[in-house]
């Protein structure tokens, strides 16, 4: 079992009324309410995952315009994702965002109706510093550590249990 | 597949500290890069159980007690041997440091050379005084205007690198004074050294890398039996830092100067096999070839802005981090072997 942390920030609210989202893996759905600051969400991962963060309860009428300027709006931001304690940090701008008429990449912003994407693998910490490497091509050993970061960990599960 | 397993073991014991995979990778490049002492826990006990200050600091015997201890508690060694101690007069030193400096002051007029592989500080402390200095690789390239500074064991590999005698004669020859670093002595074994040479100046010893005392800065320095400079002054008039002179005591009074080479030598053995290493004599220490240069002090030369000189200095390794993680380090090193 694993588990994501998400973290939002500027939670809108409009005449009372809160954002909802749903929080869905690989088309499960493990999460719907009011979004709050912080979820740790239960999961079970496979090698490929989607992570999708629907805005699921939007209407045109929560959003506010005087004079041609939005003063009011419902939506919310997301701020962070925590996979299995690794924060992937700036891999958060691989996702996208779609709505009904337009996908916008690296986007964290709940606005319109529409779902946040995320396609990430598992292992979370391989999947992390191979992106990252593939991005940046500036970690060439990643995985060769990576490699002993693991067999040091079963070595040490190993040894605890004696 | 030595150095893999040297890896292995280095990964699996900041693992086990509770570091992440991002800060064991960070450490593990210095894994085995530095020289400390030993933090285990019958000395750590130890340093709980000092002395309260006021009795330290207050008490006008404390500095005279130490140095009269400290000859009688260095020759006892069972694995070393150092003969003519008797003739050099004790001050207590903060760190070898002070030593260091004090020498420096006695013989500012004088170019110190050193041989490549010598402890950073001479170095790092010539270059931004800009006082003159320069490295040999053969005892005759030493002149008369010099001024020769040797650690003994050599800091480089913790080994008697050099032919004392041989060193001793010219410099009495041509009139060179010499200050040996005894610092790594009391960890090391099968280290020989005889001071009854015209031309050795200062010998110096620290407890720092014996203890894990290294911030108080107990040391020890001998000097020619009239010998007067501000350091001796200060010791003459009991002027001198008792705290580090009470903390070094309560240390010799419980842990003989053979003690960590008595109870580490077999791991040392060990390790140095497991990890295919040149063996040193001092037990914090090996040497490795090539193959181990980013995990020697290739960085620390760096930081002290050496890097041009980098393949002149042997790839030392420490394994102190090993000793306090002893049972882990050996189960590690027993599955793959």
């Amino acid at each position: 079992m694993s588990t994501i942390k998400l973290k939002f920030k500027n939670i809108n609210s409009v005449n009372n009324k809160a954002p909802q989202m749903a929080v869905h893996v690989n088309s499960k759905e493990l999460y719907k309410g009011l979004v709050l600051e912080q979820h740790v969400i239960d999961v079970d991962l496979q090698e490929q995952n989607i992570l999708k963060i629907y805005f699921i309860n939007k209407e045109d009428p929560d959003t506010v315009i005087q004079d041609g300027k939005i003063v009011n709006d419902l939506n919310f931001e997301l701020e962070n994702i925590t996979l299995d304690k690794h924060d992937i940090q700036d891999l958060i701008w691989k996702g996208q965002y779609v709505s009904k008429d337009n996908v916008i990449p690296s986007c964290l912003f709940f606005g319109p109706r529409g779902y946040f994407e995320l396609h990430f693998e598992y292992p979370i910490l391989k999947w992390i510093l191979k992106t990252n490497h593939e991005d940046h091509n500036d970690d060439p050993t990643w995985e060769q550590d990576y490699n002993y970061y693991i067999e040091a960990c079963q070595l040490l599960n190993k040894i605890q249990k004696k | 597949m030595s150095i893999e397993l040297a890896k292995k073991v280095a990964w699996t014991i900041l693992l086990q500290k509770g570091n992440d995979f991002n800060q064991t990778r960070h450490q593990v490049k210095g894994f085995y890069a530095r020289g400390r002492p030993i933090c285990d826990k019958e000395m750590l006990d130890e340093v709980k159980a000092l002395p309260p200050i006021h009795t330290m600091i207050h008490n006008h015997t404390m500095i005279p007690t130490f140095e009269d201890k400290f000859a009688d508690w260095i020759s006892e060694n069972m694995f070393n041997n150092i003969k003519g101690l008797e003739n050099y007069q004790p001050d207590i030193s903060q760190g070898a440091t002070q030593s260091f400096d004090s020498f420096y002051i006695k013989h500012g007029h004088k170019k110190i050379k050193m041989f490549f592989g010598e402890y950073l500080y001479h170095i790092v402390v010539r270059q931004k005084l800009n006082m003159p200095y320069d490295f040999i690789t053969s005892y005759d390239e030493l002149q008369e205007g010099d001024a020769l500074v040797l650690s003994v064991p050599f800091c480089d590999t913790g080994n008697l690198d050099f032919d004392l005698d041989k060193i001793f004669k010219h410099c009495d020859m041509m009139n060179i004074p010499v200050l040996l670093d005894c610092a790594y002595f009391p960890i090391a074994y099968n280290i020989e050294i005889d001071l009854n040479y015209e031309c050795i100046d200062t010998v110096c010893f620290s407890l720092s890398k014996l203890f894990p005392i290294a911030h108080a800065r107990v040391g020890m320095r001998y000097t020619k039996k009239g010998f007067e400079d501000g350091q001796k002054l200060h010791s003459n008039i009991n002027y001198d830092n008792r705290i580090s002179a009470g903390i070094g005591l309560h240390f010799i009074n419980k842990f003989r100067s053979d003690y960590v080479v008595e109870k580490y030598i077999l791991a040392h053995k060990k390790f140095v096999k497991a990890f295919g290493l040149k063996p040193s004599n001092t037990i914090l220490f090996a040497d490795g070839d090539d193959t181990w240069i980013e995990y020697g002090r290739h960085d620390i030369l760096k930081a002290y802005g050496l890097e041009d000189d980098w393949k002149q200095y042997h790839n030392r390794l420490c394994f102190t981090e090993l000793y306090e993680n002893l049972s882990i380090a050996e189960e590690v090193i027993n599955v793959y072997n």
